[in-house]
């Protein structure tokens, strides 16, 4: 059988690497893909870099900003405080750009605190600078809080029925004093994974089915030709047609994957984890998606329907499975529902590869599935096939 | 009696409508997978038809007294996070580095103890200082600060004797008496458009990406129908090339003008998407219709089979719709892939539309684009209409 698979396989072979739109599917598109995912959504998250601006007639609560973001080490980088006396030149330099965002204190802020009335501060974010807008917002309600916090206690020493001296060294200990609830330093763990170690895994699983359901379609193809029958009519076994077919798939699948791993690496240096761990998931996803896309060429009638719907099929398992949007960011049902597709299982075993630093033993579990599911198909689309040879 | 007058390109629509009508996977593609990427992805990147974008944060709670519990209520009622419970600091650490949490916060068991440590720092857990993470930080040490003042007015009230719930008493009775600092927030409407959050983004981007695949994927059938020799019959009889030329084009731009408006409908209703004023979308789109027919028939001129338009149609689609920003927001894209992205339609398409999105916008707001897709449909069209009449007569 293998002589006679093995020649099928390389007349097949030669048939796709003569198709340049094969070529296309298989090696340009999922490189360049990954690479524009990769370029789109990779890189580090860039260190925030922004102007606050501040409407304060006296000008001073700008300055008392200033001094706490400068006394802040996580801060003192990222922020800086520009004093507008007007409040008509602070939006228009919020519409420009010129700033982020702006906290606006009300003309009668300082007589209001002090009569007893509600102060006002009012926060204006801009839609194109999210970040600085939920770093205004906070600034504007801690500077409210300090205020509030000092008043309460305050309050609170006057109800609570303290002497007045001690009183006197409540309103005078200013938000410092007392036990000390604060955000700690930041806690690193470590640089984030890169996109293009999840993209790169991720185009490659999506356009395994494409690549490999060229191959297995062929199969209707030849037996409208009625190439299927001429072969059967020589000494050669079905079980050698599907070979030669099965082969050409994983290899072509094979090395659709190892481009897309390889452009990756070179372009983006990503890592997708032990070497080992890498080629034999790829490997279990070449045969699951050669099995998936046999079957539906066992159910179908004609190519054009066996195409179709595998690219139907390809990209249901690649939103499930999450090629598309990461895993991570699907709602919860479709996290389960992922685990019903190889790609679903191939992206978690990525992840754990990547972010989890895992090493062969630790994805031998998405390995199995994986393969279970290549098995099963296979199995039933053999069964079908036969009916599909001998029609 | 005479004859009745030939009507080449109302039969030939007919023809292929009927023809569609009975392709069950490219009616799935043109009717279903729209709305369903649109639903997901609209529901992963937030799910909601507009709203301000929330920084998503990793909380593990290790105290349970009230103080740990007050700091969760105050993360939780926070507008810019999204705040989600994790197991383990191990987890935590995973989640932040696999890029699904921006940062996270550790509520130590320490905050049981009684009295509280003179200064206890909660651990903030990030990758690196990048932007996100900023924010949240300074998102999360609103709420702490807030935790801390209560925590030291409590204080001030036990240093006069009293027990713990005469304590909190007084603290509440201060809290009521106050008038305090009132803190409103507003969002500029300039650049509104360039931020789409959820649906609001998902509709118009995968409007665009599937009209286009699918006008590319079914000039599948045009490739077959020169490849049959159905073209040469048609010119055979005493019908213009034009008129066959413009039927099969007029075909081409009624399925993908249909499925435009389907998907626009659907959003509408399912997902309370606002387009913005029919007129200009409705212009918008139109144009927009207009190149990917011009593409589809250009693809129809120039491939051998149908199976190649199928197979070149998603890749194709997917990769311009990349660059147009209809897979991610256009503001993620440096200035690289933007600038390349404006050599296409997408990208045109997708500025117009989000333009659109914003209250008050018309057809003024958006005359570039609309003169762009205008251009490139017209051009693409004449293109692709000369090509395919030369592969008609080979």
């Amino acid at each position: 059988m293998m002589p006679a698979a093995l020649t099928i396989a390389a007349h097949e072979l030669r048939t796709r690497t003569r198709d340049g739109t094969a070529l296309l599917v298989a090696l340009v598109a999922p490189v360049v893909l990954a690479s524009l995912f990769s370029f789109a959504l990779g890189g580090d998250d860039p260190p925030l870099r922004t102007d606050i601006g501040v409407v304060d007639a006296g000008g001073a609560r700008a300055e008392e900003l200033n001094q706490a973001i400068a006394a802040s080490v996580e801060l003192r980088e990222s922020i800086t405080v520009s004093s507008y006396m007007s409040g008509e030149t602070a939006r228009e330099a919020l519409d420009r750009g010129t700033v982020g965002a702006l906290i606006v204190f009300a003309d009668t802020f300082q007589s209001d605190l002090t009569a007893g009335r509600p102060a006002d501060i009012s926060v204006s974010r801009s839609a194109t600078a999210p970040l600085a807008g939920i770093v205004a917002q906070s600034l504007a309600d801690q500077y409210a809080t300090v205020v509030d916090g000092r008043a309460t206690a305050v309050r609170t020493a006057i109800l609570a029925g303290l002497p007045e001296d001690q009183v006197q060294r409540v309103r005078d200990a200013g938000p410092a004093a007392g036990a000390g609830l604060v955000l700690g330093a930041d806690v690193s763990v470590g640089r984030p994974v890169q996109a293009a170690s999840y993209y790169g895994p991720a185009m490659a699983s999506l356009f395994a089915f494409f690549v490999v359901g060229a191959t297995t379609r062929s199969l209707l193809t030849e037996r409208r030709l009625g190439t299927l029958s001429r072969m059967q009519s020589a000494p050669i076994s079905r079980s050698a047609v599907l070979t030669g077919k099965g082969i050409v798939a994983v290899v072509l699948a094979m090395t659709s994957m190892s481009v897309t791993w390889l452009s990756s690496v070179l372009l983006f240096g990503a890592d997708w984890g032990d070497p080992r761990a890498v080629v034999l998931l790829l490997l279990a996803h070449a045969l699951a998606a050669t099995a998936i896309t046999l079957l539906v060429a066992s159910r179908c009638r004609t190519d054009a329907q066996a195409d179709g719907c595998t690219t139907v099929l390809a990209f249901v398992f690649a939103i499930l499975g999450g090629n598309l949007v990461a895993l991570y960011d699907l709602p919860e049902i479709l996290q389960r529902l992922s685990l019903l597709t190889p790609n679903g299982w191939v992206m978690s075993a990525v992840s754990t590869l990547t972010v989890r630093q895992g090493d062969l033993a630790s994805i031998a579990l998405p390995l199995a599935v994986i393969m279970a599911i290549a098995v099963t198909t296979a199995a039933l689309a053999v069964l079908g096939l036969r009916r599909v040879s001998t029609s | 009696m005479t004859a009745p007058r030939p009507r080449p390109v109302r039969a030939l629509l007919a023809a292929n409508l009927r023809r569609l009508s009975r392709d069950r996977v490219g009616l799935f593609f043109i009717v279903v997978m729209p709305l369903v990427v649109t639903a997901l992805v609209g529901l992963a990147l937030g799910g909601r038809a507009g709203g301000t974008a929330q920084v998503p944060v990793g909380l593990v709670v290790q105290a349970h007294g009230a103080t740990a519990a007050a700091l969760v209520d105050g993360l939780q009622a926070r507008p810019d996070l999204e705040v989600e419970r994790v197991a383990t600091p191990e987890e935590l650490a995973v989640r932040v580095k696999q890029g699904s949490l921006a940062a996270g916060l550790i509520l130590p068991a320490s905050l049981d103890a009684e009295p509280l440590p003179a200064q206890l720092a909660l651990p903030f857990v990030t990758t690196q200082t990048g932007g996100t993470a900023t924010a949240a930080r300074t998102a999360l040490a609103t709420v702490v600060a807030q935790q801390q003042a209560l925590l030291e007015a409590t204080r001030v009230a036990r240093s006069s004797g009293a027990s713990a719930e005469q304590a909190e008493q007084v603290v509440r009775a201060a809290l009521s008496e106050q008038r305090g600092v009132s803190v409103s927030t507003a969002t500029s409407a300039a650049g509104a458009a360039a931020a789409p959050q959820g649906f609001a983004f998902t509709a118009p981007a995968n409007l665009l990406l599937f009209t286009f695949i699918n006008s590319i994927a079914v000039a599948g059938a045009l490739v077959e129908t020169r490849r049959l020799g159905l073209s040469k019959r048609m010119l055979v009889s005493p019908l213009r090339r034009g008129r066959v030329l413009c039927g099969e084009a007029v075909s081409r731009y009624v399925v993908a003008a249909a499925q435009a408006l389907l998907v626009v409908l659907a959003t509408r209703f399912l997902f309370g998407v606002h387009w913005g004023s029919p007129l200009a979308v409705g212009l918008l789109v139109a144009a927009f219709c207009l190149v990917a027919t011009g593409a589809a028939v250009l693809t129809g001129s120039l491939l051998r089979s149908g199976t190649q338009a199928s197979a070149i149609g998603p890749p194709l689609g997917i990769i311009l719709g990349a660059l147009g920003g209809t897979l991610w927001p256009a503001e993620v894209n440096g200035p690289v892939i933007d600038g390349l992205g404006h050599l296409f339609p997408h990208a045109w398409a997708m500025d117009g539309l989000l333009r659109l999105s914003v209250p008050g916008a018309g057809v003024g707001d958006v005359l570039v684009p609309l003169a762009v897709l205008l251009a490139m449909g017209a051009t693409l069209l004449a293109l692709a209409m000369v090509l395919f009449g030369r592969a008609m007569r080979r």
